[in-house]
């Protein structure tokens, strides 16, 4: 079962991910340092499938991709926020994480929490910890079909390699 | 249609396009810069049979690490010369060349109409030259390389109407600040961001890119200077009289947290570092303004003065015009054309508890180091600030 963690408003990138380690490349090791200096120790405390609930304009700043990959590296599961900035909320779809605009579940989810997430439905369910039943459930707007597809697909990339395979493809016959 | 929309109209090839619409346009320009460079090659590895679709449109930049500072930041270094060279990208900007998005505007690779996406949030500052230009993130550069194209949500246009002139006494960084504490870091977010009115015509091109660098802090998708009057709906209209802009200075941690600079001057705060540099700080005009505040004086005991130039012919002009000698006497540390000290990457770390007086774009917690804090000014505070070793004007004691 999913844990959420809340976050304040204007998180910005730089502390997502501090500059130190923009040199690296690999989730994993960037997942190691994920708020570093403002959260100490939430690399080793996120575990896999985690939410982050965030106030607003969360991802500030700096349009480092190593922010959200490093949350990805960590286990992240989506992130639910007030509002994103914007290159974070495409960077985050580009790398398959889901990022999910719903201010009335980012007010209402208290930490330690767990939801279940419909992406197609735009639907956030918290669930009872004890009896494992949904209980109050939130809307979002669910994302355009295009969108939805690269978070199916696990990001941009893997949906431009599908692209590419059924036309080519379709060329062949 | 605002001077953004008709852009994209342009890029998508239709004759109008309305606010909320996602278009696919096609990219004039991709820059691409070394702090992103590795992740921006290792996705384009990942696509199958890619080729870069038009190497002529992209520009590569070594400025965050310049030269480098770790054996990582130099490998992705020679990554990218070798990408380079193997997919006949010729417009390559090696270390000391300067900052992406002020060569960018020195050697005319953007321009009026221009559609332009960068791997750097800065990006906007293209728009001081009427370009449509933003920031974007590493994978989607990656398919731009091989499609030549991306997809755009068509902005709401938020109107800047400027009135009137600045005084001598303030600067258009003390103006931007104003703007960003109006508007709050979001602002303007995912919003095209459009200057006007008389005080914005006869802005300098410095100017405007102060003003189109500093939108992305209230969250613009996209700022530019429109080429003249119209009166195109926009979704929000701000002005501000340009007479009445006095000394203004961010505290931390948000660019966007304007106080009045007499306020802060009062509390004397101590300053272990001052930097002179980046895309908003390092044009020449800042060269100017710095050696005429610290001229026949000295940088303040214990103070490091970090003046940057943002590219090479900065560096040549200031050099020729005797602004670097000055400094130079006066103390300043005087790096080479580079953006790595805004975001600490290269030179200018903060320790923990320092104190930074800055007239780059950010201040954001642990931005220039874990645990520092950073003050944003006008050039003429940072310099002045440097002299006395406490937040001040350059007119105040």
């Amino acid at each position: 079962m999913n844990r959420c963690w809340k976050l304040g408003d204007n998180v910005a990138t730089d502390e997502i991910l501090p500059f130190q380690y923009m040199v690296l490349t690999e989730p994993s090791e960037l997942g190691l340092h994920v708020l570093e200096n403002v959260k100490p120790g939430f690399a080793r405390q996120l575990a896999k499938g985690d939410i982050l609930v965030a106030g607003s304009n969360f991802g500030y700043g700096s349009s480092r991709e190593h922010a959200p990959l490093a949350l990805k590296g960590a286990g992240t599961g989506a992130v639910i926020a007030k509002s994103f900035a914007r290159i974070f909320f495409r960077n985050c779809i580009n790398i398959g994480l889901p990022a999910i605009v719903c201010p009335a579940a980012a007010n209402a989810i208290s930490e330690g929490e767990s939801v279940e997430l419909d992406l197609k439905l735009g639907k956030i369910s918290v669930i009872c910890r004890d009896s494992g039943s949904k209980s109050t459930s939130y809307a979002f707007e669910p994302f355009p079909p295009f969108l939805l597809e690269y978070l199916l697909n696990g990001g941009l990339i893997n949906t431009l390699n599908r692209t590419s395979q059924t036309q080519s493809n379709t060329r062949i016959q | 249609m605002t001077e953004t929309e008709k852009i994209l109209a342009r890029g998508c090839g239709r004759e109008k396009v309305r606010p909320g619409e996602i278009v696919e346009v096609e990219v004039d320009r991709a820059m691409i810069h070394d702090n992103n460079a590795a992740l921006v090659i290792g996705n384009f590895g990942k696509i199958v049979d890619a080729s870069v679709r038009d190497p002529k449109r992209v520009a590569f930049f070594i400025d965050h690490h310049s030269p480098s500072t770790s054996t990582k930041a130099v490998k992705h270094q020679s990554l990218m010369r070798r990408f380079a060279k193997e997919h006949g990208i010729g417009l390559f900007y090696d270390c000391g060349q300067g900052i992406s998005h002020i060569v960018m505007l020195e050697e005319a690779l953007a321009g009026r109409g221009k559609i332009v996406v960068g791997t750097d949030s800065h990006t906007t500052g293209e728009g001081a030259d009427g370009a449509f230009a933003t920031g974007i993130g590493a994978t989607e550069m990656a398919a731009v390389l091989a499609t030549g194209r991306i997809w755009l949500r068509t902005p709401e246009t938020v109107r800047v109407e400027l009135a009137g002139h600045l005084s001598q006494n303030a600067d258009v960084r003390d103006l931007m600040t104003q703007v960003l504490g109006r508007f709050g870091p979001e602002g303007a977010n995912y919003c095209a961001v459009e200057f006007h009115g008389a005080g914005a015509e006869a802005m300098s091109r410095e100017e405007r890119v102060v003003c189109c660098v500093l939108s992305m802090e209230m969250g613009a998708k996209n700022a530019l200077f429109a080429s003249g009057e119209d009166t195109a709906e926009c979704s929000r209209t701000e002005r501000f009289d340009l007479r009445t802009v006095e000394p203004t200075i961010a505290i931390p941690s948000l660019p966007t947290n304007a106080r009045p600079l007499s306020e802060v001057a009062s509390q004397k705060i101590r300053i272990d570092q001052a930097f002179a540099g980046s895309c908003t700080g390092g044009l020449l005009r800042d060269l100017k303004k710095a050696s005429e505040v610290v001229q026949g004086k000295k940088v303040a005991e214990g103070v490091r003065f970090l003046v940057i130039p943002a590219s090479r012919k900065i560096y040549n002009e200031a050099l020729a015009l005797g602004y670097l000698k000055i400094l130079h006497d006066a103390g300043a540390v005087i790096g080479s054309p580079a953006c790595g000290a805004c975001g600490g990457h290269d030179a200018g770390i903060l320790a923990e508890k320092e104190v930074c007086i800055a007239n780059s774009p950010r201040n954001m917690e642990g931005r220039m180091g874990a645990g520092g804090v950073v003050y944003l000014g006008s050039t003429a505070t940072v310099a002045a600030s440097a002299v006395a070793g406490h937040v001040t004007g350059a007119e105040r004691d």
